[in-house]
């Protein structure tokens, strides 16, 4: 499993170079670290699905006893193939839509392969931090994958706002995270599964629940964090193929299933998640209905398909938990081969309107053929996957213990303006004659269409052969997950007639839907509209008043001259730690040395450099006499025995009089400080109070200083005679790394403050 | 800025500054210096070059664009945490190589990761001062 992960982290370092060297046989190799992954999978399936499946680890953070541990059992198997089979299609794919664009493909193909490493990672992982890190590395691509085209104003607003949802809830999950592990008395999950009843009887349970379910909901896109998704379609059709069909939208409803045993059974999880669930369903169903375009209409139904796989969660009975598992798999298939056939009509077309294309049949037969299939499945028409799955969730919601009937009522609600929306997908864009479309010529054709070809046949081969290849995974799923299946086929011979006249209801009543949609539409704009608009609004508005906030903090901390701020900050130092210092009492003044006559002679040319700053005339020759200040400062250092301290001061201090130079000749300084009594006894005030903490901050004597020891490990532990850079590339080598981290992020931000002045200008 | 003097002192003080700039890297690790000094005196050296024949030049001169620099410079200081991680230590441990490389003097990953800090520093001091030494198209003050 660890080659798994590094196969696919490897394939993201050189996928740009890749792109770059090949050209147009990127397409046969981009996908082939994920066919090897699903390789991999296959061959492991035995052993995964074997009581408790495979686990590895190996030692990560020694001090806190924790594992960089993994585990691949039925429900972990499940969700890493949709990783690994739904990625290699999806970059056969986008190697035919950025087509003669390569280093669009090369960003998305590294990107998506550092996503499919991160979820692989979360699907895989056995403790609770590991699966957190990764979480979070799946909503940073995320974040770089719908901002792609990051030119465009809407792609980098709806991938700041995905983060920011998913980044949130991600934080609100790692508190939970903290309070389960406690509750458990660890961060495994495979021992933590086992303590369930430890961990329901803990009085942390709540919170942590409540602080776990931010975490999922956000990522899963559930009522009321539903909102990023929508806004994510501003991404290229691949990513959204990829993303937010099977991938990333399923972390949370991944979370939740894996943590069901330990979580799961009371009250208030069945509450939280059928509501949750139930709304988000209805919601999703309704807003994706009212949707003119046709991408925004998937993100919608996805919206709904999540919610439906929270509320089974949320029954929580072995078949409800079957019916999840069979419908997230379902959904992926039908849902990114949607997604890509999409992708294709907005390419040949330039629209995804649904309300304008009309009779695409003709001219892209196949196509045609590939969504019809497709949305067959999504409708729940036998003989596809997609209707076992459906029964199996009316099955499942006729059986939960509480309302089934307000259940089944919903579910059929849902599902059946699901139906309108396949027929709309599926076939409208297709058939009749209206205003001729011009279609494009294709540019790669089989490229494109071979993966969501290819993911409709498995729809189809599912649906027909589903006992053989599906069932034993599933129950080996569903057993991970602490129920115990009654049978071990998926559907019983003869489904409950309930259930069957329900599947059938759903058909019809859909397609009645789709006949009258445009009265349907009128009727019920308003509370769709809220539904759509409301959160996102919230969202926004919230944004803004954290912006405004800062705006005014920035107003009124940097309207006052220059000098003032300084004057506060050095009063301000002064008077807080001066305190101390008064309450504390100075110790002894260290040391008896008589100072050397070539040190009387390097202070006072420093002395005569301050004085000369004081009172030069033009803010140059005052930077200039503080360079004469920094050169004798460094002298002194090298007198006085740190020549590391000296070569540095002398060498910063070059570069910096030439920086100060720069921005003077650029920024025409105003230099309104006024040179009285009041500014100069403030500023000898404030060197005079640096000078008595400098001296209160010497060592005296009962206190052993740490440089003492650093400078006796330095040889031993470091081979190094040099204790000043042994400390910053060794010992504390992990500080230095932050550093110049930090430094590089405020260069870049520095160098595109400075660029966007001049383009500024020159407009 | 540019007389015969500038010129001559510019195109031999910059190598040699260059020189001494990696001198002070490898040496740092026994001796005075190190990768932060060693990288402000190359910035220097090309500031200085930039000074007298201009910032188009200088960028010409460098091997990569001056942010990309530092670039590398983090990912070098990254890797070099990797072998100590690989072989079970803490991240970052320093491992140190029975050989000595040419130019270099002792090889071992505290060194990898020093020459990292001095392409940061290289990359965004040149960066900063090479951006505002571009022509400005804004207020001048001569």
């Amino acid at each position: 499993m660890f080659l798994a992960l590094l196969l696919l982290f490897v394939a993201a370092l050189f996928a740009i170079p890749a792109c770059r060297r090949l050209g147009r046989g990127a397409v046969w190799v981009l996908p082939l670290p994920f066919v090897g992954v699903a390789v991999l999978l296959g061959t492991r399936l035995p052993d995964a699905l074997h009581e408790e499946g495979i686990r590895q680890s190996v030692p990560w953070v020694r001090g806190l006893s924790l594992d960089f541990a993994l585990r691949l059992d039925g429900l972990s198997w499940l969700f890493a193939m949709l990783v690994a089979v739904i990625g290699a299609l999806v970059l056969v794919h986008a190697s035919g839509y950025f087509r003669g664009d390569s280093r669009l493909l090369g960003r998305f193909a590294a990107l998506t392969s550092l996503f499919a490493t991160a979820m692989l990672g979360l699907v895989l992982a056995d403790d609770l931090f590991v699966l957190f890190v990764f979480w979070e590395l799946t909503s940073i691509c995320s974040f770089l994958l719908i901002g792609l085209k990051h030119e465009h104003q809407d792609a980098r607003d709806g991938a700041l706002r995905a983060l920011l949802v998913t980044g949130g809830g991600g934080i609100a999950m790692l508190i939970g995270f903290v309070l389960l592990s406690q509750a458990a008395d660890t961060s495994s999950i495979s021992v933590l599964l086992q303590r369930g009843d430890l961990i329901r009887s803990s009085s942390l349970y709540v919170p942590a629940l409540l602080l776990i379910l931010a975490g999922a909901f956000t990522k899963s896109a559930q009522v009321p964090f539903h909102y990023w998704l929508p806004g994510a379609m501003a991404a290229p059709a691949p990513v959204s193929a990829y993303l937010h069909s099977a991938t990333l939208v399923n972390a949370g409803v991944y979370l939740l299933a894996r943590l069901h045993p330990a979580l799961g059974v009371r009250p208030e999880w069945h509450w939280i998640l059928g509501h949750v669930g139930a709304v988000t369903m209805l919601v999703g169903a309704a807003m994706a209905f009212g949707q003119r375009d046709l991408k925004r209409m998937l993100a919608d139904t996805t919206i709904a398909g999540l919610g439906t796989t929270v509320l089974l969660l949320g029954i929580g009975t072995a078949t409800a938990l079957r019916a999840a598992l069979v419908f997230v798999a379902v959904h992926a298939l039908y849902k990114a081969a949607l997604f890509m056939v999409v992708g294709i009509l907005d390419k040949r077309t330039g629209l995804r309107d649904v309300d304008r294309l009309r009779g695409l049949g003709r001219s892209l037969p196949l196509l045609f053929l590939t969504a019809l299939v497709a949305a067959m499945s999504m409708a729940g028409l036998p003989p596809l996957v997609g209707a076992i799955a459906k029964e199996l969730v009316y099955e499942a919601k006729l059986g939960a213990p509480e309302a089934p009937g307000v259940l089944a009522a919903v579910g059929f609600s849902a599902n059946a303006l699901m139906v309108a929306c396949a027929v709309l997908v599926g076939l409208r864009p297709f058939i009749g004659r209206g205003e001729a479309t011009r279609v494009e010529p294709a540019i790669a054709p089989v490229a494109l269409l071979l993966p969501p070809a290819l993911l409709a046949t498995t729809g189809v081969l599912l649906g027909v052969v589903h006992e053989g290849l599906m069932a034993p995974l599933i129950e080996a799923a569903v057993r991970v997950m602490g129920a115990e299946p009654a049978t071990a086929e998926l559907l019983a011979d003869t489904a409950p007639t309930a259930v069957s006249w329900l599947a059938k209801g759903t058909l019809f009543a859909g397609v009645v839907l789709f006949v009258f949609r445009s009265r349907a539409l009128a009727w019920s704009g308003v509370l769709r509209r809220g539904a759509r608009r409301g959160p996102a609004r919230l969202h926004d508005g919230m944004m803004g008043a954290v912006a405004a906030v800062a705006s005014r903090v920035a107003d009124v901390s940097t309207r006052r001259p220059v000098a003032a701020s300084v004057a506060i900050v050095g009063v301000a130092v002064v008077v807080i730690t001066g305190r101390a210092l008064v309450l504390g009492g100075l110790p002894p003044f260290p040391g008896d040395r008589v100072p050397a006559a070539h040190e009387f002679v390097l202070v006072a040319l420093v002395l005569a450099g301050a004085a000369s700053a004081v009172f030069s005339r033009t803010p140059a020759a005052a930077v200039i006499a503080l360079g004469v200040i920094g050169v004798g400062t460094g002298l002194l250092f090298l007198l006085l025995g740190g020549p590391d301290l000296a070569l540095t001061q002398v060498a910063v201090d070059a570069l910096a009089v030439l920086l100060l130079l720069l921005v003077l000749r650029r920024t025409r300084p105003v230099l309104g400080v006024r040179k009285g009594w009041l500014q100069g006894g403030l500023a000898l005030a404030v060197g005079a109070g640096f000078m008595l903490l400098t001296w209160a901050a010497i060592p005296d004597g009962h206190l052993r200083p740490v440089s003492q020891q650093l400078s006796e490990l330095s040889w031993p532990v470091a081979y190094g005679r040099n204790v000043v850079n042994v400390i910053l590339v060794d010992m504390r080598a992990l500080d230095t790394l932050g550093e110049i981290v930090v430094l590089t992020a405020a260069a870049i931000g520095v160098v595109a403050l400075l660029r966007g002045g001049r383009q500024e200008a020159r407009t | 800025m540019s007389t015969p003097v500038l010129r001559f002192a510019a195109r031999s003080l910059a190598p040699l500054l260059l020189v001494v700039s990696w001198v002070l890297l490898t040496r740092g690790h026994h001796e005075p210096g190190g990768g932060f000094v060693g990288g402000l005196v190359a910035a220097a050296a090309v500031v200085f070059f930039a000074l007298v024949f201009g910032e188009d030049e200088a960028r010409r001169r460098l091997p990569l664009e001056p942010l990309r620099l530092a670039g590398v410079g983090l990912l070098l200081a990254l890797l070099s945490g990797v072998p100590a991680a690989l072989s079970g230590r803490p991240f970052l441990s320093g491992l140190w190589l029975d050989l000595a490389l040419p130019a270099v003097g002792k090889a071992g990953t505290p060194l990898m990761f020093d020459v990292g800090v001095y392409l940061v520093v290289v990359g965004i001091a040149t960066a900063l001062l090479l951006e505002l030494l571009r022509p400005a198209d804004g207020p001048e003050v001569d």
